[in-house]
């Protein structure tokens, strides 16, 4: 850890309308920028919960988006996914395996009392990561496709699938 | 008075229990004893336990369990040996006071589950269910604001060892079933440290899991590599009624967090949902002071388990967080003690252990296998 620098203390990350760029995607990249700066070590977990919106028909496409900007952080390709909950619910849950053995498990939510819930660690082989906010969420960015169909079917299969 | 008879001492949680009990009035510790057969070294640290304490090593177990004025056993041996030993307390008329976890297979733990039964004796498990976030858990969910529980979602993570030694890149290979849960310088983290979120979960909403899946890894450690045991593990659970649990457990090494570690506890309701953590709300301190730096290693507990292991070391408290003081709760033992004296079951008894040892078992099966394992 360097001098001066807290253990904990929030990154200051930049994100949002004024650069026009989609909440996930700003947060994938701030992310992935202290990452690539080796600030934790390698990423090997991922534990995030997410209640951004009172729609149940958003829940799907904010999963899709939190998986897109977290498979960047990992340095291999999703390989299984294992979904619980469910829509009606309110709830679901992916559990990402990856290629080198790396996890993530995001959790999203329908946002019942405000505010609302943006809240993950990412944990490296050296240290942590944690990033929390309560934010205004815009037009929705882009979604991991193939992971999102993959857990859509573990869904439906309350299984582990393969992702492809 | 209540009589406490010790059983195995230095390098276990006895370190944390015997003062707890020490402390109460209503105890009077009687002695530490242990199975005859044990290693030297196991032998040397009740010894050494004992002296510290200024109480009599009870060298045979069997005369010590027959004692009358024991009434408690606080048993702290390796998980390997607690059922056999926990069954042998109960059989002998003595309550039981059990580290966690309760064994180290579904049979053993049953075992004991047995022996409790037929001898008609109390049982209790040390957990993390006496702490302000399990209450604060409790009363949230008891006041109905949250609506119908829909997900349980805990993290509790140890921020012990020095971390970035794990060989990277390799996944782990989970085999099954598990045999050996602890050495000198690693334990199985899924089960060691898993086991109070599943406690937690348990205690929280009373419905049995139904379907478990789990993932263990060597994220950290080469010490757990060396082993072949886990320092990470995640446990997916689907809980009568359909309600998803979700814990991640494991060690992530000293830096890794500005305190002991992450522990909280998402619950997700109908109507609420309530995100707490064991370290808020809390006071914040940077300032113009030496940072804190990592103990330096000791070989005879690398990893900072026992407090006399950190303390040979000299472990400096981490300063940046500040908890405040909390309303205050029984301890385990005085919660365990009240249990006796009010001749009432406990919230944790070995049936209740035991079907967490259930559920951890199902886990190494799955991690094992890859398949979600019906319960």
């Amino acid at each position: 850890m360097r001098q001066g620098q807290q253990p904990g203390a929030l990154a200051v990350i930049k994100y949002g309308a004024a650069t026009r760029m989609s909440y996930f995607a700003g947060l994938g990249k701030a992310v992935a920028a202290a990452i690539a700066q080796n600030r934790i070590g390698s990423p090997v977990c991922l534990r995030a919960f997410f209640q951004l919106s009172a729609d149940h028909g958003r829940l799907l496409q904010t999963m899709g988006e939190a998986l897109a900007a977290a498979s960047q952080w990992f340095s291999s390709p999703p390989a299984r996914v294992f979904a619980l909950g469910g829509i009606a619910a309110g709830e679901i849950t992916a559990i990402v395996e990856y290629a080198g053995g790396q996890t993530a498990l995001v959790c999203v939510g329908v946002l019942r009392n405000a505010p609302p819930l943006s809240n993950l660690l990412l944990i490296g082989n050296r240290g942590t990561l944690r990033f929390e906010d309560a934010p205004e969420i815009g037009e929705p960015g882009p979604a991991n496709r193939p992971l999102l169909s993959a857990f859509e079917k573990s869904l439906a299969a309350q299984a582990p699938i393969e992702v492809r | 008075m209540i009589g406490v008879l010790l059983v195995a001492g230095g390098r276990t949680h006895q370190e944390n229990f015997a003062p707890l009990f020490a402390a109460d009035p209503r105890c009077r510790l009687i002695g530490v004893t242990d199975e005859s057969d044990v290693p030297p070294e196991r032998a040397r640290w009740n010894g050494r336990f004992a002296g510290e304490l200024g109480l009599p090593v009870l060298a045979d177990f069997d005369q010590a369990l027959a004692r009358p004025d024991v009434h408690v056993a606080s048993i702290c041996v390796e998980p390997e040996r607690r059922g056999r030993v926990a069954a042998r307390a109960a059989r002998a008329g003595k309550h039981l006071f059990l580290d966690k976890p309760l064994a180290a297979s579904v049979e053993d733990a049953r075992n004991i589950v047995a022996a409790v039964a037929q001898a008609g004796v109390r049982s209790h498990m040390d957990t993390l269910v006496r702490t302000p976030l399990a209450d604060q858990a409790r009363r949230a969910l008891a006041s109905g604001r949250l609506g119908e529980l829909r997900a349980i979602h805990c993290d509790l993570l140890f921020a012990k060892g020095r971390a970035g030694t794990a060989p990277p890149g390799r996944p782990r290979r989970e085999h099954f079933p598990p045999r050996s849960f602890t050495f000198v310088d690693s334990k199985r983290e899924m089960y060691t440290t898993g086991v109070y979120s599943l406690a937690l979960i348990s205690w929280l909403t009373r419905r049995p899991p139904r379907r478990v899946w789990a993932v263990t890894a060597n994220y950290f450690f080469a010490e757990h590599a060396r082993h072949d045991v886990e320092d990470f593990g995640l446990i997916a659970l689907t809980l009568e009624g359909g309600v998803t649990a979700t814990l991640t457990a494991g060690r992530i090494g000293w830096s890794s967090d500005p305190l002991a570690g992450p522990n909280r506890l998402l619950l997700v309701g109908s109507r609420a949902s309530l995100l707490l953590d064991a370290y808020r709300p809390r006071l914040e301190i940077y300032a113009d002071e030496p940072p804190w730096t990592p103990p330096a290693i000791n070989p005879g507990d690398p990893m900072g388990f026992w407090k006399s292991g950190q303390m040979e070391v000299n472990t400096k408290p981490k300063q940046s967080w500040i908890v405040p003081p909390s309303p205050e709760l029984p301890t385990e033992a005085g919660y365990f003690l009240n249990c006796i004296e009010g001749n009432r079951e406990s919230d944790m008894p070995a049936a209740r252990a035991a079907e967490g040892i259930e559920v951890l078992m199902a886990a190494y099966r799955s991690a094992a296998t890859g398949q979600v394992v019906e319960l």
